[in-house]
């Protein structure tokens, strides 16, 4: 079952930095400059992803997190000026 | 999980960084594939052959249809086959355990064109007689069809279908204000709006259906109703049917009812002859359509809920399964 993670990053080098949000953009919901919305399931965040965002950082300068979300907390979730929290949507007529 | 309807000519699609980038004129949207289950592609949208290789790769279920609605194929990477299911399906085709299985099949229709009937009845406090009268007369031809000991032949399941067909579009009639001029159903083309709308959802309807077939291991061209004939789906004609009113023809009386069209939505198709859905009407067809397809039912068999496109899918497998034991344990999905 898909749950939200919030993740978010603190890069200070551009290259790794551009280089992650990229990464980050293949699955997850930017929501603020360094901040995603990811609707995830924990096998697929552990075994396939978390790696690949690991990779490209360097842990002495920059650091990630990633905080789950449960069904309440999106609920409690307050947004101001923004969307609300991320859904991929049922349908989309283009 | 997102389906994907591309429904304006003009359309490009093109592939960066694990998401679908579609252009129009100058707007573009992102769509990421990890979120896309299916894909619907109308006539005029362009898929670059990288978007094409991932669709095919990722197994996302891609359909393309026709300016009028009507099916015209879809993409097919690897997929899993179970040839067992084919050889029970070729050999249960002309056998009297085939035309039992159609009896079925033609009987989930005919009972599910009669509930919508009666749902209208019931609105109307029962004042409209011709439909209190088809109403009947399709429950006497229901219970022609509940015996399948000795099921009809061909022509007389063709001849009870047809009857049927006939005496429910014309009781589809009171479901329609007058202005739409709706008498029953014609097509090929369709010469009205509300029998366009009918024509263009069986064909979203019968991709769907496609789709379904493929997935639980049939062969989609080798029905038991629709026998044999050659270039059509005769397996999945066969299995959309219960689905046909069901699906379509409530999507069309929710639509209509809700007074979101006007004739300007439609137009003359180009032979001058038939009519086309306009760009709007085509897409509050296909949101319907899609409301309804996820549309959570109450599923006997499994006597959970689960939504009308999971149905399909249940359904295609039922069949297969009843194929391969030789059992007529298919029921057909009816509603209340």
């Amino acid at each position: 079952m898909a749950k939200l993670y919030l993740v978010c990053y603190d890069v200070p080098d551009d290259k790794r930095r551009t280089k992650l949000a990229k990464l980050l953009e293949q699955r997850c919901q930017r929501v603020q400059y360094s901040v995603f919305e990811c609707p995830l399931d924990d096998a697929t965040l552990s075994s396939l992803l978390e790696k690949r965002w690991l990779a490209v950082l360097n842990l002495h300068e920059d650091n990630l997190r990633i905080y789950p979300l449960d069904a309440t907390a999106k609920q409690q979730t307050r947004v101001y000026g923004s969307q609300p929290p991320y859904e991929p949507p049922d349908y989309l007529i283009l | 999980m997102t389906t994907l309807y591309l429904t304006e000519a003009g359309t490009v699609l093109r592939y960066r960084n694990e998401s679908l980038i579609i252009i129009k004129q100058q707007e573009s949207k992102n769509c990421r594939l990890a979120e896309v289950t299916l894909v619907v592609v109308l006539p005029g949208v362009q898929l670059t052959d990288v978007v094409i290789a991932q669709l095919l790769d990722r197994g996302i279920e891609t359909i393309f249809l026709r300016q009028d609605g009507q099916f015209r194929g879809r993409l097919q990477g690897h997929f899993a086959t179970n040839p067992t299911i084919r050889l029970a399906q070729y050999r249960t085709v002309e056998t009297t355990f085939g035309m039992a299985l159609a009896q079925k099949l033609v009987m989930g229709k005919v009972r599910n064109q009669r509930v919508i009937l009666q749902r209208r009845n019931r609105a109307t406090g029962g004042k409209i007689s011709e439909l209190t009268e088809a109403i009947d007369l399709m429950s006497a031809y229901a219970a022609q069809l509940t015996n399948t000991t000795t099921p009809l032949n061909r022509n007389e399941l063709m001849g009870v279908e047809g009857i049927c067909a006939r005496t429910y579009y014309q009781g589809l009639r009171h479901w329609f204000p007058a202005q739409w001029n709706f008498s029953g159903r014609n097509r090929r083309p369709p010469l009205d709006p509300v029998n366009a709308l009918l024509s263009w959802g069986y064909g979203v309807l019968l991709a769907r259906v496609f789709s379904a077939s493929v997935q639980a291991g049939l062969d989609p061209y080798l029905g038991f109703f629709h026998a044999i004939e050659p270039y059509r789906p005769n397996l999945v004609l066969d299995l959309m049917e219960e689905f046909r009113p069901v699906v379509v023809d409530q999507a069309v009386i929710s639509i209509i009812q809700a007074d979101l069209l006007t004739p300007e939505d439609f137009q003359p198709s180009p032979d001058g002859v038939g009519i086309w859905l306009g760009t709007m009407a085509k897409k509050l067809l296909l949101g319907e359509l899609e409301r309804r397809l996820r549309t959570s039912l109450l599923y006997p068999p499994q006597n959970r809920q689960l939504s009308l496109s999971q149905i399909l899918l249940e359904q295609a497998r039922s069949l297969g399964r009843c194929l391969l034991q030789s059992s007529l344990d298919y029921e057909a999905f009816v509603i209340k």
